[in-house]
């Protein structure tokens, strides 16, 4: 039997956040916590939102706040990206660089990575490339 | 041989599953871990094969009752 599924991913596993996090450029700049931890502005100031993975904001960019992942009660992450860092809000237009089609990237990689940590799990050997349209595609073929 | 060809798309929110290969219903059976590692599972678009497969065992099983 064949059969094609559309799937709608949502953020829940943390290894799976980090490794899609680092395939966006923050490999060795991640931090992660056990209880959540404060988010500090761009002038050092602390920040209401509290954050499991955090990515600090001398990463991020000049002039920017901390990025973070909030895991909730529900199992699934938040991410708190301030508006000057989504070139959202009042700063639509700035040069904010985190906005909806990084979010959607690494959304994008997530899956990706989940899917591989799956794979691993089983002892599946799985291919990675992209389809023709340059989409990220697994592929088993022996199952 | 059985495959698994997952698509992803560039909307962070949709994977495009597709299986090749299986025997009757088990691509669901032996992929469901997928949709469960990765949420809900949205449209589901059952290929010529699965019917064909169903259909075939469908009459395999009315033959072996005529048998009797």
């Amino acid at each position: 039997m064949s059969h094609f599924v559309n799937i709608t991913t949502s953020i829940k596993d943390q290894k799976a956040l980090i490794r899609a996090l680092e395939r966006i450029g923050f490999k060795n700049k991640i931090e992660v916590y056990n209880t959540s931890q404060c988010l500090y502005g761009y002038q050092g100031d602390v920040r209401p939102q509290k954050a499991h993975v955090i990515l600090r904001r001398k990463y991020v960019g000049s002039s920017s706040n901390d990025i973070g992942f909030e895991k909730l009660a529900n199992g699934k992450f938040v991410a708190h990206i301030s508006e000057y860092d989504q070139g959202s809000g009042q700063y639509a237009g700035g040069v904010g660089i985190y906005g909806q089609q990084w979010q959607k990237k690494l959304n994008t990689y997530y899956g990706v990575e989940k899917c591989k940590l799956e794979f691993e799990k089983q002892k599946m050997k799985y291919v990675e490339d992209e389809d023709k349209d340059g989409r990220p595609r697994l592929m088993v073929l022996n199952m | 041989m059985a495959q698994l060809i997952l698509v992803f798309e560039w909307d962070g929110q949709t994977v495009h599953k597709e299986t090749k290969g299986f025997s009757g219903k088990s691509c669901v059976d032996k992929t469901k871990f997928i949709d469960e590692a990765l949420g809900a599972v949205g449209e589901r678009k059952l290929k010529a094969e699965y019917f064909n497969e169903e259909k075939e065992s469908e009459q395999e099983k009315i033959r072996v009752n005529n048998g009797h």
